[in-house]
């Protein structure tokens, strides 16, 4: 170091510590390593669900495939990792179910599996480097199997327009080699 | 070497002790270890983004592949038009072979983003192999920090301990008893002048009165003549 480094205008310190990445640390831009392959982050969002309560939500991609990673940090480290599916091909009816009776039913049928409404929640989110009135709001429908380990998701955003999601819950050690990139 | 060069030696070696002395090596350490995690981040950042060029070549590979099997297919069903009677055979021939073009084109492309995937393969090997050596020394010098702090514990309580014992520490407990020792001392002498200087003021008659009164001698011979006195008024009244 020579002295007049000193000087020198002091970089900003990033927000996490590189010998240590963690999950909650991921941002777009990021890589991480699942199934044997290396996914790149290529959106981040962020939720807030109110009363202080934040997730996070990872686009991956390895190149040839696409993934949700929902992170949940709250309460224990809670993973959920998804693939979009369109919602006619789930239930032809379902957005105008949910529109009739202004919440989604209490089961659901993809593939053979039943899945059980576990959560109903309101909440608003935005890509995390977006300025704070990005924010949008959102309903969004937990289920999951009788195992609990098969999830499903239905997502409202504004009057007519839906998501939806179908995966399983997913464990952190499943997820290894997370490497800071721009973001 | 001509005097100012000396005495700019002189200068010189003044600041590097003064500078030595204001060292302190925790801090140094500290520091030390937050520079290479500075460097582990920015080569972190460069292996993310050639390991992200790295999915996108095969992203890149897989449409090409698929491009290849497209125009492939493409050249199949024009023939097969052709053969059918559905087209000319020679619009049918110059069509697919347009499209083999294409395909030919495609497999060009899907080589160089083999190639280019390979390469940076390659990089990310050779940076995770630098990335790997970085961790290793952060950890290696974050044990040794540990370590020096405990020396530098043991050492300092030990120097503590030592210069009590020495007793040349001005501001220890055994230098402040001293001085109170010392204090007291002065205390004493000063009220022992201070009854020599009391004993001195007396006049020669206050001297004069407390050597006759004090005295053992006089007080018994003032007792012996009160008893004759008292003898002699005894034979009086006898009489």
């Amino acid at each position: 170091m020579g002295l007049f480094d000193f000087f020198k205008k002091k970089e900003e310190e990033p927000s996490y510590d590189p010998t240590n990445l963690k999950l909650i640390d991921l941002r777009e831009g990021f890589i991480l390593d699942y199934d044997m392959q290396s996914w790149e982050v290529v959106k981040a969002f962020e939720y807030d669900w109110g009363n202080d309560y934040f997730t996070l939500e990872l686009r991956l991609d390895n190149g040839t495939d696409s993934l949700h990673l929902a992170v949940d940090d709250n309460d224990g480290m809670e993973l959920t990792l998804t693939k979009d599916v369109k919602v006619r091909h789930l239930d032809e009816d379902l957005p105008e179910y949910i529109v009739e009776h202004e919440t989604a039913p209490k089961k659901l049928v993809y593939e053979g599996t039943v899945y059980y409404l576990d959560e109903e929640s309101a909440g608003y989110c935005k890509e995390i480097t977006a300025p704070d009135n990005a924010w949008q709001e959102l309903i969004n429908w937990d289920y999951y199997d009788k195992t609990e380990k098969k999830h499903l998701s239905v997502t409202q955003w504004g009057d007519r327009e839906f998501e939806c999601a179908v995966g399983r819950v997913a464990k952190e050690f499943e997820f290894s080699n997370i490497i800071p990139g721009k973001g | 070497m001509n005097i100012f060069k000396r005495l700019f030696k002189i200068g010189e070696a003044n600041a590097h002790s003064a500078i030595d002395s204001l060292e302190d090596p925790i801090k140094l350490t500290e520091q030390g270890i937050r520079d290479m995690k500075k460097d582990l981040d920015a080569s972190l950042h460069s292996l993310a983004e050639v390991k992200a060029m790295a999915i996108r070549s095969r992203n890149e590979h897989q449409s090409y592949l698929n491009k290849v099997k497209d125009y492939e297919s493409k050249a199949v069903a024009l023939l097969n038009r052709a053969e059918r009677g559905d087209m000319s055979v020679d619009e049918a021939d110059r069509l697919a072979s347009q499209a083999l073009v294409k395909k030919k084109e495609n497999e060009e492309h899907a080589q160089r983003s083999q190639a280019d995937r390979e390469r940076f393969d390659k990089s990310v090997a050779q940076l995770e192999a630098n990335v790997r050596e970085l961790r290793h020394n952060i950890s290696k010098w974050e044990n040794e920090l540990k370590t020096l702090r405990a020396r530098v514990k043991v050492s300092t309580a030990t120097k503590k301990l030592n210069k009590q014992l020495a007793q040349i520490d001005s501001s220890s407990t055994v230098a402040m008893l001293e001085r109170m020792k010392d204090k007291a001392a002065q205390e004493e002498a000063l009220a022992e002048s201070y009854g020599e200087i009391a004993n001195e003021s007396k006049s020669v008659d206050d001297e004069i009165d407390k050597a006759l009164k004090d005295s053992p001698a006089s007080q018994a011979s003032d007792d012996l003549a009160a008893l004759k006195a008292r003898l002699n008024r005894n034979k009086g009244t006898d009489l």
